[in-house]
């Protein structure tokens, strides 16, 4: 029996809806079968490769977002440093959300700032 | 074993920082972080964030420590000392690899986060200076805390607890 992952399947529905992306045309880009398409969008977990895979298809389906809907473990390699601040934050219980937002944005700031040092060399 | 492994590599690290940046109390901890190419930046973070330690590839890694009213100069000196901890005993993690410490007053003593409290307290008070100054001190016991904890730049809590933990008493009964 497949895994069901509401976040996921929230994640599938809210994507082809604002792309305004019917399954069929979803199936025809990735090679995954429309009836597979609406699944996922019911929240049906898919196998790794599959989110892999959707997600180097479409660029705005972040594969770790996608990951860590459906329970998967995040690629680190795959992660952008804020994303990833953001990942080590979520299970911290010790800091309010007031203090890990204050964290993710001094990390946005360093990481802007860096970008533009290096730029500039 | 490895409990030790940890903090006696933690103590290594700051006798080497002692002997190689010819060191003087109180320990100017820029100079220990800018020889280690880490920046330090201070923020004002809400109170249950101590300090942080981030290393992200492609950049240097980066301190960056609570300045909040909240924090005295020598919690924030500690603070600074044990981050710095995380950045030495993180080398042994690729420098590909991202590393995050997030430190707060609560954080869980892991051995890792025992070992940066081991070498924030061996880099801010070394061992050989705290004797010297405590027999040097000896004709004043009663003031002998406080003068070492100013001389150090810590905290007196902190210094009496170096003191206990390398079993100098406090205060000397004096002979009736």
């Amino acid at each position: 029996m497949s895994r069901v992952s509401e976040e996921f399947g929230r994640l599938i529905h809210d994507f082809l809806k604002r792309n305004n992306m019917t399954f069929r045309a979803a199936a025809l880009k990735t090679g995954i079968s429309a009836a597979y398409w609406k699944d996922m969008s019911d929240g049906r977990v898919p196998s790794e490769e599959v989110i892999e895979k959707i997600s180097s298809v479409f660029c705005e389906l972040d594969e770790n977002e996608l990951r860590y809907a459906a329970g998967y473990s995040s690629k680190a390699e795959k992660i952008d440093a804020v994303k990833a601040v953001e990942f080590a934050l979520r299970g911290n219980t010790q800091i309010p959300e007031e203090g890990k937002q204050q964290i993710i944005d001094f990390v946005k700031e360093i990481k802007e700032r860096y970008s533009k040092e290096n730029s500039a060399n | 074993m490895t409990k030790l492994h940890f903090e006696d590599e933690a103590e290594l690290f700051a006798y080497k920082a002692w002997s190689t940046l010819k060191l003087k109390p109180p320990v100017d901890l820029n100079v220990v972080a800018g020889r280690l190419g880490i920046r330090v930046e201070e923020r004002q973070f809400v109170e249950e964030i101590d300090g942080l330690y981030i290393r992200l590839p492609g950049m240097p890694p980066i301190i960056a420590i609570n300045n909040s009213y909240l924090k005295p100069l020598v919690r924030r000196r500690f603070t600074l000392a044990h981050e710095i901890g995380h950045h030495l005993l993180g080398r042994r993690v690729s420098a590909d690899e991202r590393l995050f410490f997030f430190d707060t007053p609560k954080t869980q003593r892991t051995l890792v986060e025992r070992a940066c409290d081991r070498f924030a307290v061996s880099l801010l008070m070394p061992e050989e200076l705290v004797r010297h100054y405590y027999s040097e001190l000896s004709y004043n016991s009663e003031n002998r805390v406080a003068i070492m904890a100013e001389r150090f730049g810590v905290s007196k809590w902190a210094l009496r607890r170096r003191l206990s933990e390398l079993g100098l008493p406090m205060r000397v009964k004096r002979a009736r």
